[in-house]
């Protein structure tokens, strides 16, 4: 294995750095003083044997390879004799075998998944020969590499932040976007899901939030390539769909997230908000590997959530308010329409088969999966299907040509949520008066609204009779030529497209729902969106001396992401069952839009390594971006970075229990560009009046609209202790100023805002990472590990306006933006409980006196700050796992503290008679003042409802604080004497559970700790808990 | 060796760096226009103007939530919040952070932006007058309905001269402005008024459905009433009643007459077509029995008609003292009642009313004889016996209902609100036990939020 620099540039191009085999002895070299000499885990015996035969111009390398210290075989590792890349797996009994060398000195390579790698040269003489290799577990992650934006770095040498989750943490999982996974796995990101719905868009926060206006999402890149994320759909009514839920999990070899300016820095802007860098399988030499696998769960709300009240307490409380019951009802009965609306033991299941393998010219991976999952609300579900063929070809020594093509098709049937809308089952389920009648008494859904009991639609008429589906149909191709123009001299060319198509079906049945008016309608809408990415790599090694390595790299890179939607409405439906724009009476509206943005970028990095203890990097970036105006358009950028292998100096080898330590620092430059498109320019807007074409002031612009840049540094220590105990630290901070902010302007401008270049904001915090093998036998091994991330986040400077005053964003519940608070830190009126003495609503105000009191009266109540946000301040994971003999059980904990949630539609359901009679409400509505002297939760309930007391306010205000087992896996690896009779190499069955546990701290919130990223509760289906049960069959 | 890895290399830099093609960066704007290209003929400039009229259709505007809500927190009409809407008006209880005070502001000042560029457009050539003197109108119509609504006339301990910006540049000048007084935003309007009926020909046609010559007589009619010059009032109105365009509808056509979606002998209404409305958020929606129809009439309303008066017949009785009008604005199904905002009817009345006001000579006889005909027209058998400024507001009050006139026009008598009862069970101002006394700060609703944090020259106003 070539190491210049420390740089390792993917396993293929390693084979033509030939030049150096003075790099191959540091790396042996730097193997045994890493592993310190007294533990040598290689034992080579390279026996000479007499030629056999006087024609034998080859000869054969066999050996065992096993685990260091158990000695169990590792089926499965991979041996390669790196000069020809050719070589073997390790079979059940743990041998390998390499026929028909070439006689000479070669490198071997001997790696295994989750073991470090170990490389070695032998020579091979005529006949066998044998080298047996013991192979350690890679506790410290050391042995990884990093997979960046332009090539992989071993982690020795990256002196960025990055934190990796391997593949099999993320496949066969009861998830719908593989995103998911990440909660909890990886230290210095949130995520929070859009909804429970499966597919959702998952709102990823990696180290806080960096910006108040412009985006705040990741970038995702596969294999080497920005791809398209988010929602590709238009209707935001209905459950949120994004694109990553066509991504086959199973697919992914690993994820790596990359969090400060060194190692987001190849991808510039764009990755400004951190990096998600999805690797996926690629064809690997050897014979060929199958998998099967195979799962099946069921699924359920993870938390109850609020219940709705039953008819009699309602009945009480109507009587309590005004004198009398809900007219009508003859008590006999109470409706729950949270029943009508659940899924219960929603089914999800997934089978996927992949195959592997490859002679070394030409290497393959091709895998195709069918994963369904119903969601928690009726009528809500997940398919997806998908199918990847990867293909590496080498042509001869110098190039080489790779295709990675996989292309999935996804399809959410969905439902309204996320607001108020009529048509919202969640909505029913607590809107809907538990006095109306679901069905009749022939058992159809009741559609009188007379007896419904409210305005809103009968859930269970309408999941059954209106469509919402949304189909995602993506392809995503990747290309790739690799010449090696000289010894030291590479260029890489990559072609990527990311096709995504959306199409969306709206159709409202017409005796039911939105569009009876019309007679029923059907919307149709098909959203286009290309994004190919051309990037270009020149490579230079370069070595001055035996101690200095440098690598040189250039890229240009050029993105042109175009979008093309078109959308037709009908009315007036023929007849059920038609659900086409055919079939409808009358055309009621079409519209079709277009948009686009590019990026272009050239880059260029140095890397210095020296004597495998210290490294450097410094890279440049000159970025120019659509969204900006010429003049504004390029930004430079830049970041530089150091490593220090510190137990490579003799003063810390001799630290007995000391046996790896690893300084590293950063320090650079970013730029966010994600602004809407088209800010800059001042347009105007074309409407219709009349059926008249009509004109509307649309946007201000703002010529000087430029990058958002951040300075950010990084500094991190990584450790192993002991041989067993392993981990790393992280302090970072990240300074962002020219804040793409939307300055509020005074509305009498026309215009609500202009996006400017103004305000300052900082993100600081702690990342930690602890992984220890307490014990490990043949078979007994126990280990556990953890991550803990702290953040926090404050704005420093803001707008100003005409006065000099600063602009603030704020809002009845927070401050948005505010100097000296965090972005959308929780600001309100405080709930001080109800007043014993009358049943009024108490809130606190300020006594004029620093100290104070409490007020009746919701306008002079002073707000206050509620000292924590939307998202955690504090959150990480714990995992542990057991091996006994074939047994294992994992089990990970997420956590998260210091964040609080907003109930939003506490509004309506704890109104305390402003909408009783309108609407349902929580159950919790019933603990309620009656006579003096009551302590009750809520206020009096009067017409009207209690001097504003369903305002916003703390009441509704709760800790997100809580404990979540993410999951719990108990598995069992049938024995290979099993086995081998019916020709496996592996099977594994398991049962999985996730979300099985959750405690929250605060037992006033009754919803889902797990809110979205803005962390307000909003009418969505909550997230789900789940068994399933699976079988992974390799051979 | 070394030469071809010189060439080669230089070879690959090249490629790497030809990679780039400047067009990349060069943004598309399909569906807008750079607003320097934007104008380019009369119709360009037309089109400004429509889009005025545009952003006045939107609910939060004409569309629905400026009509309903004025009569909902009067003694017009309630909210029985049977969707959750119009309670903040039908208990007058206004917040900074409400949408009903941020959808006028924002709104209608985007439509004074619209107007202002074609009012400060270089633009010159055949029919550019009469789309500039429609664009004054614009101006001055969306100013006079800012300080109705956030004007601190009829409060008594703020400020009583806090006005509304009145804004007559686009995108240059002040973006942080103060409030002018209210004098200088009344002057401002009627000379908007002057100016846009010089530069409109009276025989051009443009329709009812955009503002036009008659239009903003009429609408001179209103602002003189409000700023009591009553002479100028009265000339206005007569300009609009001698020109013998219109006609009170009879009593026999005046359901069909509303029920046709447009409005009986309207000077200027808003119009929505079966694809270009409001949708669900139509006013019909709100004030007819449908899933929303949180507005209904108060038993006050109805009972204030005569038996006979055809326009009782545009109310329907639900029993029980449930009331609701049906009759002005018919189509909740597909939106497409048009909004009047200024009818022949009301000038008459402005005419009646100015009179009664000035009481001079026999002036109050002939505003009785104006109140009398329009009420006799409508079926009514009341017979006035004076014309005094009661009596006018009396005969007002029958006419105008839900039409988003009420609450200003006791405001504008400084008559307090009163509370007239309304069915049990549902929230009122004053928890329905008293009048908003006149002078009470929620007579005018509050500045927004999100202006008052932009905009630090801007004042709150009293009680907010």
């Amino acid at each position: 294995m070539c190491r210049l620099g420390g740089l390792r540039i993917e396993v293929f191009k390693t084979e033509y750095f030939r030049l150096h085999p003075r790099a191959h002895q540091t790396k042996q070299k730097q193997n045994m003083r890493s592993n310190m000499f007294k533990k040598l885990q290689i034992v080579a015996f390279v026996v000479l044997l007499a030629p056999l035969a006087a024609f034998a111009q080859t000869g054969s390398l066999a050996g065992r390879v096993t685990d260091a210290s158990t000695g169990e075989p590792l089926t499965g590792a991979t041996v390669l004799v790196t000069e020809l890349q050719r070589g073997a797996s390790v079979d059940l009994d743990g041998n390998y075998r390499v026929e028909n060398l070439p006689l000479g000195s070669y490198t071997v390579r001997y790696s295994y998944v989750g073991y470090r790698t170990e490389v070695t040269t032998v020579t091979i003489q005529s006949g066998n020969n044998e080298l047996n290799m013991q192979l350690r577990l890679d506790a410290t992650g050391l042995d990884e590499v990093v997979i960046t934006g332009i090539g992989s770095i071993e982690r020795q040498a990256f002196t960025g932040a990055a934190s990796t989750v391997r593949g099999d943490r993320v496949g066969n999982l009861p998830i719908a976007s593989v995103d998911q996974a990440l909660m909890g796995a990886a230290s210095g990101l949130t995520v929070n899901s859009a909804t429970g719905t499966p597919g959702a868009v998952q709102q990823i926060r990696i180290r806080g939030v960096s910006s108040v206006n412009a985006g705040v999402e990741p970038l995702f890149v596969i294999d080497g390539v920005p791809v398209v994320s988010g929602d590709n759909a238009s209707s935001t009514a209905t459950s949120s769909f994004g694109v990553m839920a066509n991504i086959n999990p199973n697919d992914i070899e690993s994820i790596t997230v990359l969090k400060d300016a060194a190692a987001t820095a190849p991808y510039g802007a764009r990755g400004s908000n951190g990096v998600i860098v999805i690797t996926t399988k690629q064809g690997r030499a050897g014979q060929t590997q199958y998998s099967i696998s195979a799962n099946r769960g069921y699924n359920n709300r993870a938390v109850e959530g609020e219940k709705a009240i039953d008819a009699y307490k309602y009945n009480e409380l109507l009587i309590q308010r005004a004198g009398t019951g809900r007219a009508g009802w003859d008590g006999s009965y109470s409706t729950d329409w949270g029943d009508v609306i659940r899924n219960e033991d929603a089914v999800q299941q997934e089978y996927s088969v992949s195959a592997r393998g490859g002679n070394g010219t030409t290497n393959f991976y091709v895998s195709g999966s069918v994963f369904g999952q119903e969601g928690p609300i009726i009528g809500s579900s997940l398919d997806r299907m998908t199918g990847k063929v990867d293909i590496a070809h080498r042509f001869d020594d110098r190039v080489r040509i790779s295709n990675s093509m996989s292309g999935s098709f996804a399809e959410q049937d969905g439902f309204l949520e996320g607001a108020g809308y009529f048509g919202s089952p969640i909505l029913a389920e607590y809107f809907m008066l538990p006095f109306g009648i679901a069905y009749n008494d022939d058992g159809t859904p009741n559609i009188n609204r007379a007896t419904i009991g409210a305005s809103i639609f009968n859930p269970a008429f309408i999941q059954e009779e209106d469509i919402n589906r949304k189909r995602n149909y993506r392809l995503l191709n990747n290309t790739k030529l690799d010449i090696n123009v000289a010894e030291n001299l590479a260029f890489t060319s990559r072609l990527s497209v990311d096709f995504i198509q959306t199409n969306e079906k709206y159709y409202r049945n017409r005796y039911h729902g939105d569009a009876v008016n019309f007679n029923g309608s059907v919307n149709d809408i098909t959203n286009l969106n290309i994004n190919y990415v051309w990037q270009n790599i020149v490579q230079y090694l370069y070595n001055l001396d035996a101690d200095n390595e440098f690598t040189f790299r250039v890229l240009s890179e050029t993105q042109k992401n175009t979008y093309e939607g078109l959308s037709a409405t009908g009315r007036g439906i023929a007849a059920d069952g038609l659900v086409n724009l055919n079939t409808t009476v009358t055309p009621f509206s079409v519209g079709g839009s277009t948009s686009d943005w590019g990026v272009q970028s050239f880059t260029g990095t140095v890397n210095w390594g020296w004597r495998n203890k210290l490294y450097a990097d410094a890279n440049f970036r000159y970025e120019g971006n659509s969204r900006f105006s010429e003049d504004e358009r390029w930004g430079n950028f830049w970041a530089v970075g150091a490593a220090y292998v510190l137990t490579e100096e003799r003063f810390f080898r001799d630290i007995n229990w000391l046996n790896y330590l690893r300084a590293r620092a950063s320090y650079g430059k970013t730029g966010n560009a994600s602004v809407a498109l088209n800010s800059y320019q001042a347009t105007v807007g074309f409407g219709g009046y009349n059926n008249s074409p009509s004109i509307l002031t649309s946007n201000l612009g703002n010529r000087s609209l430029s990058w958002e840049t951040a300075l950010s540094y990084d500094l991190g220590l990584e450790f192993e202790l002991f041989e067993r105990v392993s981990g790393s630290a992280t302090f970072f901070r990240k300074d962002s100023k020219d804040l793409l902010f939307s300055v509020p302007l005074s509305r009498t401008t026309g215009h609500t805002s202009q996006t400017q270049n103004i305000g300052e904001l900082y993100n600081q915090g702690l990342e930690v990472d602890l992984n220890v093998n307490v014990y490990r036998s043949r078979d007994l091994s126990w280990s556990f590990g953890g991550n803990f991330t702290r953040l926090k986040n404050e704005v420093t400077k803001l707008p100003k306006d005409g006065a000099g005053d600063n602009i603030e964003i704020t809002s009845a519940t927070r401050y948005t933006a505010v100097e000296g608070y965090a972005v959308n830190t929780w600001f309100m009126k405080e709930w001080a409980g109800v007043d014993p003495a009358n049943g009024d609503p108490l809130w606190y105000v300020d006594d004029g006196n620093g100290g104070r009191t409490t007020t009746n009266s919701y306008a002079a109540a002073t707000a206050y700050s509620q000292k924590s946000g939307a998202l955690p301040n504090m959150f990480g994971g714990f995992n542990t796992r057991v091996d006994f003999k074939n047994f294992y059980a994992s089990a990970n904990i997420y956590y998260a503290f210091g964040y609080k949630i907003f109930d939003n539609w506490a509004f309506y359901m704890r109104s305390d008679g402003a909408f009783y009679g309108a609407f349902g409400m929580y159950s919790r509505q019933y603990d309620r003042w009656q006579q003096p002297g009551d302590v009750a939760e809520n206020p009096l309930p009067r017409p009207g409802g209690n001097r504003n007391s369903n305002s916003a306010s703390s009441r509704f205000l709760y800790d997100g604080d809580h404990l979540r087992l993410k999951d719990l896996r108990i598995g069992y690896n049938i024995p290979r004497s099993v086995l081998e009779n019916v020709g496996l190499t592996s099977a594994n069955v398991y049962f999985l559970g996730t979300n099985l546990w959750t405690h929250a701290f605060d037992d006033n919130l009754k919803y889902d700790p797990e809110a979205r990223a803005d962390g307000f509760t909003s009418l969505q289906a909550p997230p789900m808990k789940s068994v399933t049960f699976g079988v992974i069959l390799n051979f | 060796m070394k030469k071809l890895f010189k060439l080669t290399f230089a070879a690959l830099l090249t490629m790497v760096v030809v990679t780039g093609c400047e067009d990349i960066l060069e943004p598309s704007v399909d569906q807008a226009l750079p607003i320097e290209t934007a104008i380019k003929t009369v119709d360009d400039l037309r089109g400004f103007v429509l889009g005025s009229h545009d952003i006045m259709n939107r609910a939060t505007i004409y569309g629905r939530d400026m009509v309903a809500g004025v009569d909902a927190s009067s003694d017009n009409a309630f909210s029985n919040g049977n969707s959750g809407r119009f309670i903040i008006h039908s208990q007058i209880n206004y917040t900074t952070t409400n949408g009903y005070s941020s959808g006028i502001w924002n709104g209608l000042y985007q439509a004074i932006a619209n107007a202002n560029i074609v009012i400060n457009s270089d633009l010159t050539g055949e029919g550019v007058d009469y789309v500039k003197g429609q664009a004054y109108a614009v101006r001055a119509l969306s100013h006079f309905n800012l300080i109705l609504f956030f004007g601190q006339q009829w409060v008594t301990g703020g400020d009583p001269n806090l006005g509304v910006p009145y804004v007559t540049t686009y995108a240059e000048g002040e973006n942080y402005p103060p409030r002018d007084p209210i004098a200088t935003v009344w002057t401002n309007i009627a000379s908007d008024l002057n100016q846009a009926a010089s530069m409109m020909d009276p025989a051009t046609n443009v329709g009812v459905e955009q503002l036009n010559y008659w239009a903003v007589k009429g609408l001179q009619s209103r602002v003189h009433l409000y700023t009591g010059d009553f002479a100028a009032a009265i000339a206005a109105a007569d300009a609009v009643i001698n020109s013998g365009r219109y006609t009170l509808v009879s009593a026999d056509g005046l359901a069909a007459a509303w029920g046709a979606g447009t409005g009986p002998n309207s000077l200027f209404e808003l119009a929505f077509t079966s694809t270009d409305n409001v949708g669900f958020d139509n006013i019909a929606r709100i004030y007819r029995p449908t899933n929303y129809g949180d507005v209904e009439a108060t038993a006050d309303l109805y009972n204030a008609y005569d038996a006979d008066d055809a326009r009782r017949g545009l109310l329907t009785d639900y029993g029980n003292g449930r009331y609701r009008m049906t009759g002005k604005y018919v189509d909740d199904l597909t939106a497409t009642d048009n909004i009047r905002v200024i009818r022949y009817a009301e000038v008459w009345l402005n005419k009646a009313e100015a009179l009664a006001r000035r009481n001079s000579g026999n002036d109050r006889a002939v505003a009785q004889d104006m109140i009398n005909a329009l009420s006799a027209g409508r079926g009514s058998s009341r017979v006035y016996a004076d014309g005094s400024p009661t009596s006018v507001l009396a005969e007002r009050r029958l006419e105008l209902a839900m039409e988003g006139h009420r609450f200003f026009d006791l405001a504008r008598h400084g008559l307090s609100i009163p509370n007239p009862p309304i069915p049990a069970g549902f929230a009122r101002f004053n928890d329905g036990a008293s009048p908003l006394t006149f002078g009470d700060y929620r007579f005018a609703i509050p500045i927004p939020n999100a202006e008052m944090n932009a905009n630090s020259n801007m004042v709150q106003n009293s009680g907010y």
